[in-house]
């Protein structure tokens, strides 16, 4: 399939999917979300563990999963849930760099563009997109 | 090439002087501030105040010395954060947008304040009033302001006025930034006035709560907020606004002054220690709700913002543009796209540029295409293209949409990858990070490519 296509086709395909995608909010049914599942709204990744990482002691109030004050930055998570970070900077986790949520009840993450998640009750890491080539060697590089 | 050309030391050389520029303007601001303070006999270090969200680069305001209660203290994130510090015995709270302070005691989350019907009815006349100010058609008076500006800075300051943002500050971002920051300072001197009656108690308690359900992320201040849209600072002083005409806040030193000067100009900065440009209202101004909750600047064909003497702010779905990319698109080149991080700027350059365009003449092939199912959990089988494609340089990017918004995405991975599927992995979290899943791993973390999550745990995108 791939040998005929060209970019601009290519391109075309995607963007008739684009126009139509589906926007109703996407129900996680319970017990699927497993340790190691994981699911992606725009740039975030959130993977279920099965516990709280040591160092995640220090619970925060801040509900916006990813910083800015840009729309596309207004990942929320609303419910009856908790949020930790580490309290020694020097203990975060080097790749997971969002807070861990920490639910008992189904919670929800919404977004004003993508489309909203029903999530079932559990402990949730949240992880970032990860730019490019670039900063991946960036990363390496600070590491 | 290696090296730098002539034209990058010229571009150097000129990024080097508006650097300078800056730092001259913005330590004339925090100069100013000083001796404002000084002047009306206030201490300055017993308050406490930041603005802005360090996105927008304001957190490096809410460090002038004049405002050094949270000096040496941890900033640039968005978390809420609780800072102790020992010589005021106080815990400074970090939430978007303030720096609040709470007695030692205190260690809790602010408590929502409660609007009587009053309050709540106060709410709309406010924000009417106040979505006036960002919308174009006034003019500045120029006498009131060279009044206030010498009330307020000074009379060794020297004020200048124009019809739009003149060159110096042209800058796109920077200088919405200089506006906020401007504003902030002059905010900053109403807050630090409030922060210290509250910390002497000369306010009664109820205006502690009040206060911090108005600063925090409160169902009061959106309200009120939302007027302004594109605005940043001056929302806060909306805030303040409303607390003295709605709810009875006895009046600060120069706040009506302040607020006044803040109302009279379409913005204001400092070029030299002793200049200050004050610049009139835009006559035009283009905003759209389409992209959100809150209406940003917005204008594929022209200025987002016009000013009288033809000057503007280029911005389109809220990002900034260099005017040339938006009067002139089929200037923009492949080089600029790739230069730029932003996904969302560079998914607007591409668009701009045209994307047919775009793939000749990157010369791009396409390497792989297949389907990932939207939710792999459930019947729904509807299933989304996406394709791995190649420039002619070798660089790979995954393109692809987000499943649910209309957006056709072209991100940058590994030269290493051979798959759809790799390349997606790749950009899945950070470098590593099914180093997370220690005990659910399904393949072994591979540390010649790095992979991010494994698209075989997947359970939905969008």
């Amino acid at each position: 399939m791939t040998a005929v296509l060209t970019a601009l086709q290519a391109h075309q395909q995607i963007e008739e999917f684009a126009n139509n995608a589906p926007t109703e909010m996407r129900f996680i049914p319970d017990g699927t979300m497993t340790p190691g599942k994981w699911i992606r709204q725009g740039d975030i990744y959130l993977q279920a563990l099965e516990e709280i990482p040591p160092a995640y002691d220090k619970e925060i109030f801040e509900r916006q999963l990813a910083p800015g004050e840009s729309r596309g930055s207004r990942h929320v998570i609303e419910g009856n849930v908790k949020l930790f970070i580490p309290s020694k900077p020097g203990n975060r986790n080097d790749v997971l760099v969002g807070p861990v949520i920490v639910s008992k009840e189904r919670c929800v993450l919404t977004h004003p563009e993508h489309a909203h998640f029903s999530l079932p009750a559990g402990v949730i890491s949240q992880v970032y997109y990860q730019m490019d080539a670039r900063q991946a060697e960036r990363t390496r590089a600070r590491d | 090439m290696d090296g730098l050309s002539f034209i990058d030391l010229e571009r150097q050389r000129q990024e080097d002087d508006e650097y300078n520029r800056r730092q001259a303007a913005q330590a004339a601001m925090v100069e100013n501030a000083r001796q404002f303070r000084l002047m009306q006999g206030q201490s300055t270090g017993q308050f406490v105040f930041g603005l802005g969200s360090a996105d927008e680069g304001l957190g490096e305001y809410s460090q002038a010395p004049s405002y050094q209660g949270h000096q040496g203290q941890e900033r640039k994130t968005h978390s809420r954060e609780w800072k102790y510090h020992p010589a005021h015995e106080r815990y400074y709270v970090y939430d978007n947008e303030c720096y609040l302070i709470m007695p030692a005691n205190q260690r809790k989350p602010r408590m929502k304040y409660e609007l009587t019907p009053h309050e709540y009815e106060q709410i709309a006349v406010i924000r009417e009033d106040w979505a006036h100010i960002a919308q174009p058609g006034r003019r500045m008076d120029q006498e009131i302001l060279s009044g206030l500006a010498n009330t307020l800075f000074g009379s060794n300051v020297e004020v200048s006025f124009s019809q739009g943002v003149p060159k110096f500050n042209q800058h796109s971002y920077d200088r919405l930034i200089d506006r906020d920051r401007m504003n902030a300072f002059l905010c900053g001197i109403l807050w630090g006035e409030l922060s210290e009656m509250l910390q002497k108690e000369m306010l009664p308690k109820s205006y502690q709560s009040f206060f911090h359900g108005l600063t925090g992320s409160f169902e009061t201040k959106g309200k009120l907020s939302d007027a302004l849209a594109w605005e940043h600072v001056l929302s806060e002083f909306m805030v303040m606004d409303y607390a003295q005409r709605a709810c009875g806040l006895p009046e600060l030193i120069d706040y009506k002054n302040i607020l006044l000067f803040v109302r009279s100009c379409g913005g204001f900065f400092f070029e030299t220690p002793s200049k200050l440009i004050v610049y009139d209202y835009p006559i035009e101004l283009s905003v759209s709700s389409e992209f959100g909750p809150k209406a940003v600047l917005h204008n594929m064909e022209g200025p987002a913002i016009k000013y009288a003497d033809g000057s503007g702010f280029f911005a389109i779905e809220g990002f900034d543009f260099e005017r040339s990319m938006i009067e002139h698109p089929d200037t923009i080149t492949v080089k600029q796209i790739e230069a730029e991080e932003n996904m969302e700027r560079r998914r607007i350059m591409t668009d701009l540029m045209g994307i047919s365009r775009y793939l000749h003449e990157t010369n791009a092939k396409v390497l792989e295409m297949d389907m990932v199912r939207v939710m792999t959990v459930g019947d729904d089988d509807r299933a989304m293209p996406r394709a791995l494609i190649q420039a002619d340089d070798g660089r790979l990017f995954l393109c692809g949409t987000d499943g649910s918004t209309k957006r056709v995405y072209y991100m940058p991975v590994p030269r290493d990858v051979t798959s759809c599927r790799m390349a997606h992995e790749a950009i899945a979290g950070p470098v590593g990070s099914r180093r997370v899943t220690l005990k659910s791993p399904n393949r072994g973390w591979n540390p010649q490519l790095d992979l991010g999550l494994d698209e075989k745990d997947c359970i939905a995108q969008s």
